[in-house]
């Protein structure tokens, strides 16, 4: 739980940190599906976590309760439903880095709406956001093999 | 696995379901706005590491591009303009007192259900922000504080229907009262149905106004055909504040009267 409030409250003081300019990257929602790859049988309480953190971000930054919220909820329960349909062994740092990317795009495009084209580009917006979480994205894709590559060697 | 994911899906599909609930019965919401205002002070505390870093890796980029001095000159010339303004009109009292003060803030809020009406900027009375002072954008008035917490402000926008300027057309020296439609519009009301302002002809902000300092300018007549309600024209204003891309403003702390 430590981890979750770590993570949320990281991306929050990014977002703090670029806030009029740019949007911070989803770390939170990257650290959320890390954490359902290696625990499935966490996939609800991930969803739920997702729920409310969205609406605290809502809260905090778009005004819009429900809006991130259900974007979170949303890709948290599409990434373990695709993640789960596929094989245990394509299921890869490749597989992975795709997913995050392809939620990390989406998300990117929807908060851009709830936090105002008034801003500037929408293509530089999304860009920055989606460059910014890339080392993320990476960092959790190691992650996520390091943890299999310990299943596959296990008793 | 099987039954891990449809039990995920249900989950989703409810987390979505409630998600998008209060996505519906918050929207606009009076209660929404209180906690998110509550969110944003509690959340300020913890935030502060990052708007100390920011404030500084800022103020360092435009030390050292040479920018500062040069935004200092922009600002210093903004306020002589508009206390030169209200100095040409002889009002000696009414002109802006020179013991100014121009605190720069970025936007970091702006409500969809209330996107004309108010704006949150990152600045509040720990930067010497009041009620009352007048917010401009690129020299033009854009709106004026409304509530002010000790790390961000709000500002009631031109365009809202809540505030209302008094003006003078500084060609003719009629005087009108400005005021947003909620939708993004200004309108010049109280212009008597006999007199005729012009297309083009400049607003600012009047000295008979005891909420905001005289002289400030505002924006221009539209050259929209003016209506008339209760034997008074309503004109269309060109504002010069562009409200569909401004990131920041600047507040006077030296000149306005709360």
């Amino acid at each position: 739980m430590m981890s979750l409030i770590g993570l949320w409250y990281l991306q929050d003081l990014f977002q703090a940190l670029l806030s009029e300019r740019f949007l911070a990257p989803d770390l939170f929602l990257v650290f959320l599906f890390y954490r359902v790859t290696k625990n499935p049988r966490e996939a609800s309480f991930v969803i739920w976590v997702a729920l409310v953190a969205g609406l605290l971000w809502d809260f905090r930054w778009t005004t819009l309760p429900g809006f991130t919220a259900t974007v979170y909820a949303l890709l948290a329960t599409l990434f373990f439903v695709t993640w789960n349909h596929v094989p245990y062994s394509g299921r890869n740092a490749v597989l992975f880095s795709l997913l995050a990317l392809a939620a990390q795009f989406f998300a990117s495009l929807v908060r851009f709406v709830s936090w105002g084209g008034f801003r500037g580009s929408l293509t530089g917006a999304v860009v920055f956001q989606l460059f910014s979480a890339v080392p993320v994205i990476i960092a959790a894709a190691l992650a996520v093999t390091a943890g299999m590559d310990d299943d596959d060697a296990g008793p | 696995m099987l039954k891990g994911v449809s039990s995920a899906w249900l989950h989703g599909l409810a987390a979505n379901f409630i998600g998008l609930l209060f996505l519906a019965v918050s929207f606009g919401s009076p209660v929404t706005y209180k906690v998110s205002e509550v969110a944003a002070v509690i959340l300020e505390y913890p935030e502060r590491p990052a708007l100390w870093t920011r404030r500084l890796v800022s103020e360092g980029v435009s030390w050292a591009g040479g920018l500062r001095k040069l935004q200092e000159r922009v600002r210093d010339l903004e306020f002589e303009n508009a206390r030169l303004r209200a100095t040409l009109q002889e009002r000696p009292e009414a002109a802006v007192p020179s013991a100014h003060g121009l605190v720069h803030a970025w936007i970091d809020a702006r409500p969809p259900a209330f996107w004309w009406n108010e704006v949150r900027i990152d600045r509040g009375s720990n930067d010497g922000i009041r009620e009352g002072m007048p917010a401009l954008w690129k020299g033009f008035l854009a709106g004026r504080v409304s509530r002010v917490f000790a790390g961000h402000s709000w500002v009631d926008l031109l365009t809202s229907t809540g505030l209302m300027v008094p003006v003078v057309v500084e060609e003719t020296r009629d005087l009108g009262v400005l005021t947003g439609d909620g939708r993004g519009g200004i309108q010049l009301l109280y212009i008597p149905e006999e007199k005729g302002p012009r297309p083009g002809m400049r607003l600012s902000t009047a000295p008979v106004s005891d909420i905001l300092p005289a002289g400030l300018p505002v924006g221009e007549v539209s050259d929209a055909p003016p209506t008339i309600e209760d034997g008074f024209r309503v004109y269309r204003v060109l504002p010069g504040a562009d409200f569909s891309v401004m990131d920041s403003l600047l507040v006077m702390t030296g000149g306005g009267r709360p």
